[in-house]
């Protein structure tokens, strides 16, 4: 990762730092995860794989999210956010 | 629901969508992270090809005033032949272990200092280091030089420099990450 103001070489980072007012969040996507309308589990597709990485800050407000998908058809058609514990089916 | 950067055909996508967006929403899934959940849809699974609930990230920290955090960088030589987009060139040249006592955190960027009290290279090649413990009272403005003439980086006619500063200057800096970062200038 490059520094905007150009002026750095590269770097790795071993740890984030969190400061108040922000979050960092993290969803390791499968197939198997996936819930049809009818409550089926593992709807998804059984190859696919991935991760969620999603910055919440709030001052200023800003949700930030980086995404990587496997072995599912691509392009995808959609990502979201849902409201939903583990298992359930929420239209939202 | 919020719509999130929709994965191309590298499976990559990332963005900052704003629809739905509100600080409410922001507080919950801080809180309660387990109670959402993100999925992909495409054209084989029109209802979701994959899905995962959020969590808080484990790799990330909360970093309070008297902790201590370790920020290790490798160095690169810099291609800056194109300034909008320097890139690394060449092989590592070095890395650094500096390790960092957050003072304080407030609200403003000069709320925020830290104290750094060590930085050596790792690479095998002679350490270089410094016990000087450091403030930043401005972490936008103020640096750490240290003495590039010495050990390995002699060598590479550069000079080191130890900052703190904001990933993302576009946000007025409120709450911004801060990181450290080390830096090496050609001649």
């Amino acid at each position: 990762m490059l520094r905007r103001d150009g002026r750095v070489i590269n770097y790795e980072e071993d740890s984030l730092v969190q400061f108040p007012g922000s979050a960092f969040l993290r969803a390791n996507l499968s197939g198997e995860s996936e819930i049809d309308e009818d409550g089926k589990r593992s709807a998804g597709d059984p190859n696919g794989r991935g991760t969620a990485h999603v910055e919440l800050f709030l001052d200023p407000v800003e949700l930030c999210a980086t995404l990587r998908v496997r072995n599912i058809k691509l392009p995808a058609a959609a990502a979201h956010i849902h409201r939903g514990r583990a298992g359930q089916t929420v239209r939202w | 629901m919020i719509t999130l950067p929709t994965p191309g055909e590298d499976g990559t996508a990332e963005g900052c969508p704003s629809e739905g967006v509100t600080a409410d929403l922001l507080e919950e899934i801080a809180e309660h992270p387990q109670r959402f959940y993100v999925n992909v849809h495409n054209a084989t699974f029109p209802a979701g090809a994959v899905r995962g609930q959020l969590k808080q990230d484990p790799e990330a920290l909360v970093l309070k005033p008297g902790e201590v955090n370790v920020f290790r960088e490798r160095l690169f030589e810099l291609d800056d032949s194109d300034p909008e987009n320097p890139r690394p060139k060449g092989e590592q040249i070095g890395t650094v272990v500096a390790e960092c006592t957050l003072v304080t955190v407030g609200d403003a960027p000069e709320d925020i200092s830290a104290r750094c009290s060590r930085v050596s290279t790792l690479d095998g090649r002679g350490d270089m280091s410094t016990s000087e413990a450091y403030t930043f009272a401005d972490p936008l403005e103020d640096t750490l030089t240290l003495d590039g003439g010495s050990g390995e980086f002699r060598d590479a006619g550069g000079q080191i420099e130890f900052d703190v500063q904001a990933i993302d200057e576009s946000d007025g800096l409120l709450n911004s990450i801060y990181t450290v970062h080390l830096l090496h200038l050609e001649d």
